[in-house]
């Protein structure tokens, strides 16, 4: 509680002097952001009429200023695609299940983690989990094909062995988002407890003494001094990771999609590959980026705000 | 007892889950290993050969692109480490005038760019271009890090830095004796993300660089895996050697892989540090 | 031949070497129709001395050429090495070469368009051909139209016109391309099995499927287990067409234009394939499966069949030969007969061409001058450097002909076929080069690539623009690879196989038509 009240206390004096002196005294911060700001105002913001492109028909030769404007014509175009609501429903799906089931479980496994004690031991597991996140989707996509091909696949071998029919999981719809969730455990759960266990070893440990003394079990301790102590973290990451809620990044899925998956498999990234990039349209590129974008500032925006009103820091 | 068998339990399952789960992750790893060692293109390996590493390591492009890589990737993190902290440290301050304002600056570059032709004229203009100072500086600062670790400053407590200040202690000396050792994990965290970050970078150095001496390994990796894979634009042009190709193509992903998987563990040390830190001070 | 080269590989890994420098095709087509002169010249690593009498031509200074080129291989060119020197010397140049990453080459154009750094002259990727900013910025004169000066240079009046007028814009040159074989499709065959089996080369497509069929039950391999099949397929819908007598993706009647998929023919051939899926003769996880392992069963032994190019037989007869000894051995055939006759199709013939900026060219004598620069490297002394290599290490003339030599591994460290060759070379480097020793898959290349080109089929829409094709092109031609797929499979019937190809028509396979024949007629007028 006197962490608040600390903290709380001097803003209230601040508000008083005038906003000059309160920034003149904050100036040696001010030198500590500059940079940073200089840094995103010319590598971020400069470029930023790039998005203009979306409203243009976009010519390399010409440039920004030479091109024709089109208006909303690409937009138009995006919302009235016969597929517009498959690539959404689609989207939405695996992104749910990468919110849903990714997320969470880097939680629980961080924690898990977190549960062993021979340090040698949970180092050495730490080690481990987190080696693939360095192979590329190529990679993991093609061991996922020698495991699960129904010609020698090393999985439909065994079903095979074991008296039950070969499973074509490869080109299933069913099997299709299954798959995807697997991979991105498999590829990506060790690498996300990273931030976790960062945030596990800034709690204070007295914390867990002092408890213990007042003879808490571990589940209390898991539910009362460790998870409150991660929360603001994991409240954090999930409002950032909403910005990118409906960008599922393209090589995974694009590599796993094929005809007998597609109906379930083709999302925005990989549309916007067939159409824009993979055409040279980068105005078409351009604009179903930016409807992207929108999506994903309202979701951080209205994130943030829910966190707020309950109770908890958010982003800013 | 009841609590203490539950305990042991959990730490049974706790134990076998997590050992299985590791070598689940491992053995696929262990397998490019194995291959990048054997000259056979089947799954399980019937010969041994140390052929495929000789012949990458006899090519000097890939040597030298491996020395670009470390020394990016040293000096990168460090540089891209410095902006970072001393940003998220004036930020982390909730009565910073403009504060606010800033972060939604910062957060709006998460969703928001002007994409890769507008970028490549800023790097241009500000005369980068085939210099390796265009694979660290256009990407200084990471939205996503920046606000983490200024949460991570946030949770300092306050009176930790006021008991400082009070010792007449400047800002730069706050942030350098109290704030960043009181976060060496999350600074360990964030050095692992920055150097992952420049060692895995690809499409930056085919942008901006034209200089094939100053490549970085992961160009070189992409041309063998491509050039292995015939997954070039025009596959009939290349053929694809499947026999040797395979052996090399593992080998070079094992050498271009392994030099930043090992950053990990010596970083890992530093996440025990904090909490010894944190004990005392606390 | 080119594969020969490389000039740093030890034996065995020179494959990997040779698959960045075998240019499909590239040592193939005219060996028979070239000049009977052959003066050896000297070894560019001594020509220093005679950098004089090399050069073509009574220029003084050597003159500045500044390239951007795609390089597809691992060991990227020092500047200032000796195979650039001679190339300069022979050529009376000074070149700035910046050689990119394939894999990277087709993203950085349009930033190299936008941001105009553009040199003398870089290639367009086939690919790239019909994309719109490059039709854009041809048609907005950003490129000079080289149609009126290609009859100057001799070299450059070689290439084969249908593949100037498949690059033409409208009617007109701009491009100079990079020449290729106009047919080699290849169907490549395990030769030892037929062998085995007592059979013959199939001619027909009945006899195709016979030895497909063979290769399956009658175990072509002797070892007495049922373990080999037929056909390594990695995609279906092209391949059998045109022995069915379907059209090379379009056909005109009359001015109007006819898709494949409308054709009887066309329908007949995927019916063939599905015939192959339902017997078990091909691998069931064609759609799925990734080119490694598609070619990894016809090497391993496990299939005798793989439908690929004329030029990769070699290849995959080395890697046969180092998996399962020296019996094992491949042969192909390129045209299977049917009641169509005999039929092939035909591609564009060339790998990308190089476009000559505005921007950077400025003036008609500069322009000539670069196109010297091509019409040189087309020559007998630089075409024998892009085919034989580097005279006395990588061959040596013997009556007249090129005789390839052992690779010498203390040899510069140089890929002169992935860094030079492939990318520049524009007329084939075996047009002009000096004839050598071949082996037998090397001679059937060539014999192959030359008889092809006779009953090729061409696709008429090549040179032509459809604003619709442009933009949903990707998309549209999904609907159909995806039907064909099911099809074959078995997941849908030959009516709903139908119903997919009218989605085509209506989701605007029917505009294309339309753009199609407008652009036709223009051009026919």
């Amino acid at each position: 509680m006197s962490e608040t009240e600390a903290a709380v206390a001097p803003l209230r004096l601040e508000k008083k002097k005038p906003l000059w002196l309160r920034m003149w005294k904050e100036r040696w911060l001010y030198l500590f952001m500059l940079p940073g700001l200089a840094y995103f105002i010319i590598y971020k913001y400069v470029p930023m009429w790039g998005v203009l492109m979306a409203f243009q028909k976009y010519q390399p030769h010409l440039g920004i200023f030479g091109s024709e404007w089109v208006g909303f014509r690409h937009f138009e175009r995006f919302f009235s695609e016969p597929e517009f609501w498959t690539l959404l429903r689609n989207t939405l799906y695996i992104a749910l299940l990468d919110t849903g089931i990714f997320f969470p479980l880097t939680i629980v496994l961080a924690l898990m983690l977190n549960e062993i004690r021979s340090e040698l031991f949970k180092r050495s597991l730490q080690t481990l989990v987190y080696v693939p996140h360095f192979l590329s989707w190529v990679v993991v996509v093609g061991i996922s094909y020698i495991l699960l091909t129904t010609e020698g696949g090393i999985i439909n071998e065994l079903l095979a062995l074991l008296g039950f029919e070969k499973v074509q999981f490869l080109m299933s719809e069913f099997w299709f988002r299954p798959l995807i969730i697997l991979q991105m455990i498999w590829k990506d759960a060790g690498w996300g407890t990273i931030i976790f266990l960062a945030a596990l070893a800034g709690i204070n440990p007295s914390l867990y003494e002092a408890a213990r003394i007042d003879g808490a079990s571990r589940w209390r301790l898991l539910w009362h001094i460790t998870l409150p102590g991660i929360r603001s973290v994991i409240v954090i990451l999930l409002i950032l990771r909403l910005g990118s809620f409906i960008d599922l990044g393209f090589e995974q899925i694009f590599l796993m999609v094929n005809a007998l998956n597609r109906g379930v498999g083709e999302v925005f990234d990989t549309y916007v590959y067939y159409v824009g990039m993979q055409q040279g349209q980068f105005s078409y590129s351009a604009a179903v980026g930016l409807f992207k974008s929108v999506v994903g500032l309202i979701l951080v925006l209205g994130a943030n705000w829910l966190a707020k009103k309950l109770g908890e820091e958010g982003i800013y | 007892m009841k609590t203490s068998l539950g305990s042991k339990l959990f730490d049974g399952f706790n134990v076998t889950f997590l050992t299985l789960f590791s070598l689940f992750s491992f053995l696929p790893f262990l397998y490019v290993v194995i291959n990048s060692f054997s000259t056979s293109a089947s799954v399980i390996p019937t010969s041994f050969s140390t052929e495929a590493y000789r012949y990458i390591f006899s090519a000097s492009t890939f040597t030298q692109s491996l020395k670009v890589s470390i020394f990016l990737t040293l000096v990168g993190t460090l540089f891209q480490l410095i902006m970072t902290s001393l940003m998220a440290y004036s930020l982390s301050h909730k009565h910073l005038p403009g504060r606010n304002l800033v972060i939604l600056m910062v957060l709006f570059t998460m969703l928001f760019s002007g994409g890769m032709i507008p970028t490549y004229f800023v790097v241009k203009a500000t005369g980068l271009l085939n210099s390796l100072a265009a694979l660290i500086i256009p990407s200084a600062i990471s939205a996503f890090n920046l606000i983490i670790l200024k949460n991570f400053f946030q949770a300092i407590p306050e009176e930790l830095k006021e008991s400082a200040r009070i010792d007449g202690s400047h800002e730069l000396g706050l942030l350098f004796k109290i704030v960043l050792p009181l976060s060496l994990p999350a600074m360990a965290t964030f050095a692992l993300f920055y150097a992952v970050g420049i060692w895995n970078q690809y499409f930056n150095a085919i942008l901006y660089l034209t200089d094939a001496a100053k490549y970085p390994v992961q160009v070189i990796l992409r041309q063998v895996i491509i050039l292995t894979t015939g997954s070039i634009g025009d596959t009939s042009e290349i053929e694809a050697v499947t026999y040797y190709g395979n052996s090399i193509k593992m080998a070079v992903i094992v050498i271009a892989t392994v030099p930043i998987m090992i950053v990990y563990p010596f970083l890992q040390k530093h996440f025990a540090k904090g909490v010894l830190l944190g004990s005392v001070k606390g | 031949m080119l594969k020969n080269v490389n000039v740093r590989s030890k034996k065995g890994l020179a494959l990997l070497l040779a698959a960045a420098m075998l240019i499909v095709g590239a040592c193939s087509n005219g060996a028979g129709t070239k000049p009977a002169n052959n003066g050896p010249t000297a070894s560019p690593v001594s020509s220093n001395a005679n950098q004089g009498a090399n050069s073509t031509e009574g220029e003084e200074e050597p003159f500045p050429i500044s390239l951007i080129y795609n390089f597809d291989g691992v060991e990227f060119p020092a500047p200032n090495n000796e195979i650039q020197t001679y190339i300069e010397s022979v050529t009376n140049t000074k070149l700035t070469i910046s050689a990119l990453p394939g894999s990277a080459f087709e993203e950085k154009l349009p930033v190299m368009i936008a941001s105009d750094d553009m040199p003398d002259a870089f290639p367009i990727p086939r690919r790239h051909q019909k994309l719109p900013y490059v039709i854009n910025a041809i048609q907005s004169g950003v490129f000079w139209e080289i149609g009126p000066y290609l009859d100057q240079f001799p070299n450059l009046s070689k290439i084969n016109p249908v593949i100037y007028e498949n690059i033409s814009y409208e009617g007109k040159i701009y491009g100079l391309p990079r020449e290729r074989a106009l047919a080699r499709r290849a169907i490549q065959y395990r030769a030892d099995w037929l062998a085995n089996l007592n059979m013959e080369e199939p001619k027909t497509i009945d006899e195709f499927y016979n030895m497909l069929v063979a290769f399956k039950n009658n175990d072509p391999d002797g070892n007495n287990k049922h373990d080999t099949y037929g056909l390594s397929a990695k995609e279906v819908g092209v391949w059998f067409a045109p022995y069915f007598g379907a059209p090379n993706q379009w056909k005109v009647e009359d001015g109007k234009f006819i898709r494949d998929v409308q054709t009887e023919e066309f329908l007949n051939a995927l019916k063939f394939e599905k015939k192959l899926y339902d017997e078990g003769l091909m691998n069931r996880d064609f759609a799925v499966v990734d080119r490694a392992q598609w070619s990894g069963a016809v090497e391993t032994g496990q299939a005798g069949v793989r439908i690929d190019v004329t030029g990769s037989t070699i290849v995959l007869d080395t890697a046969a030969k180092e998996n399962l000894g020296e019996e094992a051995s491949f042969s192909m055939l390129s045209i299977l007969e049917g009641e169509h006759g005999k039929r092939i199709n035909m591609e564009g013939g060339h790998n990308g061409f190089f476009l000559f900026p505005k921007s950077s060219i400025k003036t008609e004598e500069h322009l000539l001058r670069v196109l010297k620069f091509f019409d040189d490297l087309a020559g007998e002394e630089i075409s024998n450097l892009f085919q034989w290599g580097v005279e006395g290490v990588n061959y040596e003339v013997v009556d007249g002909k090129a005789v390839v030599l052992e690779v010498n591994s203390d040899a510069p460290a140089i890929e002169i076929g992935a860094a030079y060759a492939a990318p520049l070379a524009t007329l084939m480097a075996a047009t002009n080069a000096i004839p050598g020793e071949q082996t037998e898959l090397q001679m059937l290349e060539v014999k192959l690539n030359e008889e092809n080109v006779q009953y090729g089929v061409a696709d008429p829409t090549m040179p032509l623009i459809s604003e619709t094709y442009l933009e949903q092109g990707a998309q549209l031609e999904t609907i159909l690879t995806d039907a064909h797929i099911k099809f074959v499979m078995g997941s849908i019937t030959e009516e709903q196989w139908k119903a997919e190809v009218n989605t085509w028509l209506e989701r605007g396979g029917a505009k294309i038509i339309a753009e199609y024949e407008e652009a036709y007629a223009k051009v026919n007028q």
